[in-house]
């Protein structure tokens, strides 16, 4: 007997889920043919294991282990609060400079200006002194000598 | 010493308390979580893990369940989230060996002490049957491996995963049938049916 069974098919006859005619109807086929007998046998061999307990052994070193853990995060909690406020600290450094380095420049350049004031003004006197002097020609000047 | 005992001498830092209480419950993590991982060395670091987790929220712990349905808990998720990881890292592995020559699996599965003892042809059958559960959804995972490798009663699952009875028993129900279809689509595959 011929006949291609689903993977669905398959599945209900292995769990017992079919109606009695279509079991035995696959089962049939399923004598008919050493591939199909084989998958189920495979399937059965395969799916038998979940009954198996696999138990690992207890490890003697876990609780040291776990006390070294805790240290280690401990410490780690420290490091992390101590770069944390590294973190924050070194920006609020960097920005504290640069404020500070241009207020140092502009302190410099007002003074700088300040000092331009007074010099400018000075020129001014003074060259009102050379006005006043280039009101008399040097004629007249020369003249009064003579 | 009851569970009360040892939950209040771990709240007083008390050493040799949580020592006992390691000791105590040691199986039970390391089990489950082998049991998701099928890694030993995995299944020691999750259970380290585990145990932290407990130890640094045992003041939380209300008496509300049992202490082995809260660690079950913990194992759980612990072990769920190493696979996500797993699974990410496998991805970006994939996607370096994709500019690289050479390869590796994504699923790397050692073979346990427990292993070593079994001739080729089962250990064959318990890869194919592991990997045959790695492919069940999160929830069937859980459910499947704590009925029936944890045998954890069906009451404890619900509480563990916070779900109804009929949900659990629906989960388990499905999780068997898609390792039943799993399994039958590998076998078909190496027999090329």
């Amino acid at each position: 007997m011929n006949g291609k069974l689903s993977n669905n098919t398959m599945l209900k006859y292995f769990n017992n889920q079919l109606p009695a005619k279509d079991m035995e109807r696959v089962s049939t086929i399923i004598n008919h043919s050493e591939n199909y007998k084989n998958i189920l046998n495979e399937l059965e061999a395969t799916y038998h294991l979940t009954n198996e307990k696999e138990q690992l052994e207890n490890n003697p070193l876990l609780f040291s282990k776990i006390c070294n853990k805790l240290q280690n995060n401990k410490k780690q909690a420290t490091y992390i609060g101590t770069t944390w406020a590294t973190s924050i600290f070194k920006p609020i450094m960097a920005l504290a400079i640069i404020a500070i380095t241009l207020y140092t420049g502009f302190a410099i350049g007002n003074l700088a200006s300040n000092t331009n004031a007074t010099f400018t003004a000075l020129k001014y006197s003074s060259e009102f002194h050379f006005n006043d002097l280039q009101l008399e020609k040097m004629e007249t000047v020369l003249l009064k000598k003579e | 010493m009851t569970d009360e005992e040892l939950i209040s001498g771990i709240i007083d830092k008390n050493q040799l308390y949580f020592k006992i209480f390691v000791d105590k419950y040691q199986s039970l993590v390391l089990n489950t979580c082998f049991h998701f991982t099928h890694n030993k060395n995995d299944a020691e670091d999750i259970t380290q893990e585990v145990f932290i987790q407990a130890y640094q929220n045992i003041h939380k712990f209300t008496f509300q369940s049992k202490i082995a349905t809260w660690l079950y808990r913990i194992a759980v998720n612990k072990s769920l989230n190493f696979i996500r990881d797993h699974k990410k890292h496998a991805i970006f592995k994939s996607i370096e060996n994709l500019f690289s020559s050479s390869a590796s699996s994504p699923l790397q599965m050692e073979d346990s002490p427990v292993d070593d003892a079994l001739d080729d042809l089962k250990k064959q059958r318990l890869t194919l049957l592991r990997n045959a559960i790695h492919l069940l959804p999160e929830n069937q995972k859980t459910a499947f491996i704590l009925h029936n490798y944890e045998a954890v009663p069906y009451k404890d699952i619900a509480s563990i995963m916070d779900l109804s009875l009929a949900s659990v028993e629906g989960l388990i129900h499905r999780a068997k049938m898609n390792i039943q279809k799993n399994i039958l689509k590998k076998i078909k595959k190496g027999t090329s049916l």
